[in-house]
């Protein structure tokens, strides 16, 4: 699954900017009267050069294809890393350089 | 439904089991949506109940284009120590959508919420040890175009 | 309220009559839309509907200040577009210039030629497979071209007889009433242009054209025009029309031409 990761620096501050690829199913939803099962992000971290910054529980009434913006103090060149995990124990992650 | 789940993947002895037993997957990562997740989200709803009304800024549309897709986005950039921002559907199944424990980044999160139906939006924000929240309607409506 | 019914009564008879004048129609319907929204400057109808709504252009701007859900898509239509050879067709060795010149009069074989058409035409010619005509692979390619125009302005050219009673045709299907509910184009996108469907605000038809192919929140995915003239065929219970057929080339090379002088926008993004 995909990750689009775009950390930009401006004025002593990252906005990071991110689109995960990920069905968020929430596991009620039918398609041709079966249910649809559950396939969501359930959990997720953002690291700015190897540190911790957000620690994040996700729900499934999150949309699909999450997007998420967070800010954090740094500086052109910084290391961001996301990394996520879904309920059927599959993960992803990506690694970008602040602009 | 879970505990089936549980059952038959122990008893096949299949990867989630062995996964489980060598530490890569613990129960709570399997299940997590489930009853640690609700769990979470029964605790949040209990915070907005307690909660007094917030000073930080909530962003989302009175009236939504797309129930599917609805853009939110909490500012509390300007508060000291924030800890967790979390966001809560009162209308929905599971109302907690998500739960940011932040450590280092800034009391901002921006996303994009699905809604079943009209509902409150509740903005979640603890800084200092204190929670306090901020609510706004959501209208969702169905459309007449499209195609 | 008098004007605006001597407005209608204006462009009714414009349709009446035989000739076709680009140029003139377009003015009409450039002041017919400036007496019902004076505050809306005529280049602001690039973004068409967000024009007139501040909450939903706020949704619109969050969406596009984050990361565009059609991104990716454009994307790979580039890379497909490269990727199946369509760089090689003469039609399309300049895609900033492909998407201004299209859809245009082809003197040759006397018919309106669209951009998707030259597409499909092209993808035939170097794969040997057929494309379809509005999502998926022929939407993602033609957004991506029509990004390489971004900030160009829409040039729809009508010269010469056989132009212009296409283009006549085009303007008289726009006009007409069809389907059960017998309504037409304009009924939605001139008259009650600003106003509610249910929760739908109806979009001015000025400015359609700077977007296409448009991504639809509702679609979940990008579209070519044709995907959404069929849609709207099927909202007002009309006989469908085959996609890319005489009459819905005509269709579109009308409807682009009132979009003449508008910019050609990136941001295609729609409810």
């Amino acid at each position: 699954m995909s990750i689009k990761l775009k950390p930009k620096a401006r004025k002593g501050v990252i906005g990071i900017k991110a689109l995960v690829k990920h069905p968020m199913e929430t596991g009620l939803r039918k398609k041709k009267g079966k249910l649809v099962a559950a396939n969501h992000i359930v959990h997720m971290v953002v690291s700015h050069n190897g540190t911790v910054v957000v620690d994040a529980d996700i729900g499934s009434t999150i949309s699909k294809n999450p997007y998420f913006k967070f800010d954090v103090a740094g500086a052109k060149g910084d290391t961001i890393e996301l990394k996520y995990k879904d309920n059927k124990g599959k993960t992803g992650s990506q690694t970008a350089k602040s602009k | 439904m879970q505990r089936r789940l549980f059952l038959k993947s122990a008893i096949a002895g299949s990867a989630v089991a062995t996964a489980v037993g060598a530490g890569l997957l613990t129960p709570s990562m399997v299940f997590a949506n489930t009853a640690d997740f609700k769990a979470k989200s029964d605790a949040a709803t209990a915070s907005i109940a307690a909660a007094g009304k917030g000073s930080f800024k909530f962003k989302a549309p009175k009236i939504a284009e797309n129930g599917a897709v609805v853009p939110v986005t909490v500012d509390a950039s300007k508060m000291e120590g924030v800890t967790n921002i979390s966001i809560s559907v009162t209308k929905n199944g599971t109302p907690l959508a998500a739960s940011f424990n932040i450590s280092g980044a800034q009391g901002y999160v921006s996303t994009r919420i699905k809604m079943g139906t009209t509902s409150p939006v509740v903005a979640l924000v603890t800084a200092g040890g204190a929670t306090t929240q901020v609510s706004q309607e959501v209208k969702v409506t169905i459309g007449g175009c499209g195609g | 309220m008098k004007k605006l019914i001597t407005m209608v009564a204006g462009i009714g008879f414009l349709v009446g009559a035989a000739s076709a004048n680009v140029a003139s129609d377009q003015k009409d319907l450039i002041g017919y839309f400036k007496a019902l929204k004076p505050n809306v400057e005529f280049a602001d109808y690039t973004n068409g509907v967000y024009a007139y709504d501040a909450g939903s252009r706020d949704q619109f701007e969050e969406i596009l200040d984050g990361i565009p859900p059609y991104e990716e898509a454009v994307e790979k239509g580039g890379k497909e577009f490269v990727k199946y050879g369509l760089n090689k067709c003469a039609a399309l060795k300049d895609p900033a210039a492909a998407r201004v010149k299209h859809p245009y009069f082809d003197n040759a074989t006397q018919k309106v030629v669209t951009l998707e058409a030259v597409l499909k035409a092209c993808y035939l010619e170097q794969t040997g497979k057929k494309l379809g005509s509005k999502k998926g692979k022929i939407a993602r390619i033609s957004a991506w071209i029509s990004d390489q125009a971004a900030g160009e302005k829409v040039n729809v050219k009508v010269q010469g007889a056989a132009a212009n009673a296409a283009y006549t045709q085009g303007k008289a299907f726009f006009y007409g009433k069809r389907g059960e509910f017998n309504m037409s184009c304009a009924d939605c996108h001139v008259y009650n242009a600003g106003k509610k469907a249910r929760a739908d605000i109806l979009s001015p038809m000025l400015g359609h054209a700077t977007h296409v192919p448009m991504y639809r929140a509702k679609w979940a995915g990008l579209g070519t025009m044709q995907r959404r003239y069929g849609g709207c065929l099927k909202n007002m219970r009309a006989k469908p029309i085959s996609a890319q057929s005489e009459l819905m080339n005509n269709l579109e090379y009308f409807h682009q031409a009132m979009s003449n002088g508008l910019e050609i926008t990136d941001a295609r993004y729609r409810k």
